[in-house]
């Protein structure tokens, strides 16, 4: 009953509940509208470098991420490709070179990354091409003599523009430096200036027969899945399958000749958890292995370790951007907190306000023998009440804001600037999960049992016989 | 008969004033199973000090109180606030009710606090709803009754919790004549009918003529106590 007569306590004042209510429902809608966007900006931004820069999930050989040398790659990697391509929610999977060079337009050299792509499987990975504009080439369509395809940022720093020459300096797998004219064939240019300016696309058979790599020998292999897919367990499937760890495992007990004790594999195959380790962690690992190892057993498990795979999902090969999409759960609680803590003091008011006006109603209740607790509880519930009605009504307008802002985007293009150099698009679609909601809503109970503490103590201090007597 | 209440040399004297004020001064008092007693006497005799001293909202500066044999007087604020859902019955002179609950409701309330079943507790409501002669206006919130209505169903509510005695101070006092009429004859029906002691203080003379003893206080000291 106690729960009712709260409930029914909000309503005798009207007027006042529904101020008190608005302003909560008020400052909710510009807390969850201003974190939807951001949260809107950077899902987009997610989604955009998964699909034309990172990928779902990379694999690379284990040592190629510690040092990328020209000959750490990927073994076995057409077998692994095809493997990859049974599962069904990988939509593509794609093999790539990757090699640092240096590239000159003729007016003064610069670093770039020259990634060797296979033109129709990195279609499916990448919606790199379509950020060529029609005037500024293609995708590897045009009869040129080893195309390249640079950015429009590039382009400019090179002072070079489409069909133009440029040459390329790089280290071939035996070492060697090499050196070739390429033609640009194509132009692109993305929202992220930082990629833009760092990364060159050419033809995988062409630095194949260039710098003396096989058909199938890629340094990188790339795979997109589906929007709703697992990467998680995805990627611990391949970890078992491939990390560094498994293949080393097999590999010491196939080394007869490499009298490895039984009790070190069984040691690394004890703990599954060893699958996710990486080739660093690996490296730390065996530092500190229990078993004393020979200086030239430590060697031969290194090198098997190294020639494992490192299995990668987005949040592994963009830290920055995962860590950016923690912090963007901070900035809900930050926010919503920051409106939520103002708005309490209102609520404190109000509350102290409601309970001044109702001393001799408190006092008869004390006096008919309800306890402290049960008057502090209804003054708390009151106030819990009447900051979810709050709560719920500013949720509700929000969520019908951000429905229909997530339909049409909120277009930001006097901002443009500085949101596209960091990858940015400047349409925004504001986003806000289910599970956010529900943090909301616990934030304000919080707000509304905080806010009843003191106006609550007040009620609880008062002296019925003074109370029931007070005019 | 059994003591209900029995009062000794008790003092409250009020220290928060500029001036102490003595509101009850060594007074000596009791009172037994099933009496309807007055308390009278000019305006700040201490009538109200002296009900709120028995009904435990209040703790005196000296002298002992006790209810059924057991002294109250040094009772902690807990132990008074279960004296007084268990064992007394208040009727104020207004605001008695909770103003969002209907009459059954508000007599219900107090049966929830002592926990009673939900059958119990509307069956005792109504009973006694009945006996105050509600019956109609059961489901009406106290904004939509009469003054003498409402008193009433704070009548209906002190006996409710079935206490061991009703403490009303001044009763009808905003009350018009015919509901005071009303009002003390359904007290004295009830008296009679659950045996229940009922204690009031009231200026008006007709009141008094209803009371089978009637006490009257000057100064905080028992003036007269006449048994009629
Ligand atoms: N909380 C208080 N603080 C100080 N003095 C008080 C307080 N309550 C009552 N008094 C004083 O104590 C005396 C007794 O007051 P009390 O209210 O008990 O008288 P009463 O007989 O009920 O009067 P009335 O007929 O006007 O209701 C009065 O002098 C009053 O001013
Ligand atoms: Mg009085």
């Amino acid at each position: 009953m106690i729960i009712s007569i709260a409930w029914k306590n909000i309503w005798r004042n009207k007027l006042r509940s529904f101020v008190v209510l608005f302003a909560i429902a008020i400052g909710l809608v510009a807390g969850i509208l201003s974190v939807a966007v951001m949260n809107g900006a950077l899902r987009d931004r997610i989604k955009i470098a998964i699909k034309t820069e990172i990928g779902s999930i990379q694999l690379h050989r284990a040592d190629y991420l510690n040092n990328a040398e020209p000959d750490k790659t990927i073994d076995n990697a057409g077998e692994i490709i095809k493997k990859i391509e049974e599962n069904q929610d990988v939509i593509a999977v794609s093999g790539r070179l990757k090699l640092e060079a240096m590239i000159n337009g003729g007016h003064g050299p610069r670093g770039a990354m020259v990634l060797g792509v296979n033109p129709d499987s990195e279609k499916r990975v990448s919606d790199l091409y379509r950020y060529i504009p029609d005037s500024l080439g293609g995708w590897f369509n045009s009869d040129l003599r080893n195309p390249i395809i640079i950015s429009s940022r590039l382009a400019d720093k090179l002072k070079v523009g489409l069909n133009n020459k440029v040459q390329l300096d790089f280290v071939n797998k035996q070492g060697e430096a090499i050196a070739a004219i390429f033609r640009v064939c194509g132009i692109f240019q993305t929202n992220n200036s930082i990629y833009d300016e760092m990364n060159v696309f050419v033809e995988n058979s062409i630095l194949q027969k260039m710098l003396g790599f096989d058909e199938n020998e890629f340094h990188q292999i790339v795979l997109l899945t589906k929007e709703d897919a697992d990467l998680d367990s995805i990627s611990t499937v391949l970890k078992r399958k491939y990390s560094a760890f498994s293949i080393n495992t097999n590999t010491l007990q196939n080394l007869g000749n490499l009298k490895v004790d039984s009790s070190i594999v069984d040691y690394f195959s004890a703990n599954q958890d060893l699958v996710s380790l990486n080739y660093g962690q690996m490296l730390e690992l065996l530092k500190k292995t229990p078993m004393v190892l020979s200086l030239q057993t430590q060697k031969d498990i290194l090198r098997a370790f190294e020639s494992g795979i490192t299995v990668m999902t987005w949040e592994d090969a963009a830290p920055e951007m995962a860590l950016t999409s923690y912090w963007m759960d901070w900035l809900l609680y930050i926010f919503v907190g920051i409106i939520l803590l103002a708005l309490g003091f209102g609520i404190v008011n109000t509350m102290l306000m409601v309970v001044l006006e109702r001393v001799k109603e408190f006092g008869m209740l004390m006096a008919i023998g309800m306890n402290r607790r049960r008057v502090y509880l209804m003054v708390v519930l009151e106030t819990v009440f009447l900051s979810l009605a709050g709560g719920v009504t500013g949720i509700v307008i929000s969520s019908i804001l951000i429905s229909w802002l997530s339909k049409s985007g909120i277009n930001l293009v006097s901002l443009a600037e500085g949101f596209n150099s960091m990858g940015y698009s400047t349409l925004i679609y504001p986003y806000i999960g289910l599970e956010d909601y529900i943090k909301i809503v616990i934030m304000v109970i919080l707000t509304g049992v905080v806010s009843a503490l003191y106006p609550a103590w007040k009620a609880i201090r008062l002296n019925p016989a003074d109370a029931v007597r007070s005019e | 008969m059994s003591k209900v209440i029995e009062i000794n040399k008790l003092n409250k004297i009020y220290t928060e004033t500029a001036v102490p004020v003595h509101a009850v001064n060594d007074l000596s008092l009791s009172f037994e199973q099933g009496e309807f007693a007055a308390i009278v006497g000019p305006s700040g005799c201490g009538k109200t000090t002296l009900l709120n001293l028995i009904g435990g909202l209040d703790k005196p500066t000296d002298g002992k109180i006790w209810i059924d044999g057991t002294d109250i007087t040094t009772f902690s604020i807990g132990q008074l606030t279960d004296l007084r859902l268990w064992n007394i019955g208040f009727v104020f002179q207004a605001y008695n009710l909770i103003p969002v609950l209907t009459a059954r409701e508000n007599v219900e309330f107090i049966m929830e606090l002592q926990h009673k079943s939900k059958a119990e507790r509307r069956a005792r409501a109504e009973e006694l709803l009945v006996a105050v002669g509600l019956a109609d206006r059961m489901d009406v919130r106290p904004s939509r009754m009469s003054g003498g209505q409402q008193q009433r169903v704070a009548v209906a509510r002190a006996l409710a919790s079935k206490p061991k005695f009703i403490l009303a101070d001044e009763p009808t006092a905003n009350l018009d004549s015919s509901s005071t009429e009303t009002l003390l004859n359904i007290m004295e029906e009830l008296n009679g009918k659950e045996g229940t002691t009922f204690i009031f203080s009231t200026h008006d003379s007709r009141v008094m003529k209803k009371a089978r003893r009637i006490i009257t206080l000057e100064d905080g000291k028992v003036l007269t106590d006449n048994i009629i």
